[in-house]
């Protein structure tokens, strides 16, 4: 029994991340399958309905609504609870990123691809501008290219419905799988789309911000007393939000990026790294 | 470099990625597109990426940034 919950306590953020593969991936698709949906898509598309149209702001937005509820449901769930808690989903039940996360675990090292020389919140905001924006100004929209909500269903259904395995064959299939391998299978911590890409991490990241100003939801937090400087939390993060500022000095952290998955809590040979409110 | 320069330069980079990506998929209008302009997005928003890594690792990060003074 201790060992069982031994390996529940090491492993817990794996299993809930299995449990939200199970939830919303095929074959299963539990939760989609409310909706009656067998992906992430139409009704339980959570990234369309913000995008402003040309045809009228409201008028855009309220039939997103419709068409999208489930999704819509779901965003509004996943922001209430980042304002409260932290985030919660990100870090934990996404499917999405955590099968990017999973897959990048295993893959070997000297394949790994580092981003962590961008400003990966600056870099995301800019593409959410534009994810936004695009359809308004008249440029287009860039909602189903390279979605990975769209593709990462797509490969796990691909064995079990042939028009999967057909769509990942076309031209946006496959450029939405090299974005996938890019930025999720190949990149270190397989987090790349979630923090430089997803519009839903972006809307989250600001609902953890907004709950951090509010004093609202729990965060990571580092005491720096206690901090040698080793910069174990730095290369386990999957998301690069820690930055190391030289041997001896706690790193900092960046709150928007922070996915509060507990990571560097686990990898601080000093516990001075810790969840909570201030 | 400092913050300012290094968040405009990420915001640049990210709206050009997807600019790129949007306009370059423009004629990929329908799943059933057997053309890669889809790569050829991928393909912009990768020399995007690598054009932001060489300016950032021509000007290297000195100091704390604005946004991470909340951050311990």
């Amino acid at each position: 029994m201790a060992a069982i919950t031994e390996f529940m306590g090491r492993h817990r953020r794996t299993l809930f991340i299995a449990l939200g593969l199970l939830l919303f991936l095929p074959p299963l698709s539990l939760l989609p399958q409310l909706a009656g949906e067998v992906n992430m898509c139409g009704a339980v598309c959570p990234r369309m309905f913000f995008i402003l149209s040309p045809k009228g702001i409201w008028a855009g937005l309220i039939k997103g609504v419709q068409n999208a509820w489930f999704g819509v449901a779901l965003v509004g769930l996943i922001l209430s609870a980042t304002f409260f808690f932290g985030r919660l989903w990100c870090s934990h039940l996404c499917p999405i990123g955590g099968a990017t996360e999973l897959v990048s675990r295993a893959t070997p090292s000297r394949l790994k691809l580092d981003y962590s020389f961008l400003p990966a919140p600056a870099f995301r905001y800019g593409y959410f501008a534009i994810y936004a924006v695009g359809g308004l100004l008249g440029i287009g929209s860039i909602a189903c290219k390279f979605c990975n909500f769209r593709i990462i269903p797509f490969l796990a259904g691909a064995p079990f419905v042939p028009a999967f395995r057909t769509y990942l064959f076309t031209g946006m299939g496959m450029a939405g799988v090299a974005v996938i391998l890019l930025t999720g299978f190949l990149a270190r911590g397989g987090r790349g789309y979630c923090n430089l890409l997803c519009p839903v991490g972006a809307l989250d990241g600001l609902s953890n911000w907004l709950g951090g100003k509010f004093r609202f939801n729990r965060r990571m937090r580092t005491d720096e007393t206690r901090c040698h400087g080793c910069g174990q939390c730095v290369s386990v993060c999957p998301v690069w939000a820690l930055r190391g500022e030289g041997k001896g000095r706690p790193p900092v952290r960046d709150q928007l990026a922070c996915l509060s998955c507990r990571e560097c809590t686990q990898a601080c040979p000093q516990g001075a790294i810790s969840y909570g409110r201030r | 470099m400092d913050a300012v320069k290094r968040k405009i330069i990420g915001m640049t980079t990210g709206a050009g990625c997807g600019l790129g990506g949007m306009l370059t998929t423009l004629p990929c209008a329908g799943a059933s597109c057997a053309a890669c302009f889809g790569c050829a997005g991928v393909g912009v928003g990768l020399a995007l990426l690598l054009t932001a890594r060489k300016f950032m690792r021509q000007q290297p990060v000195t100091s704390t940034e604005p946004f991470q003074s909340h951050a311990t």
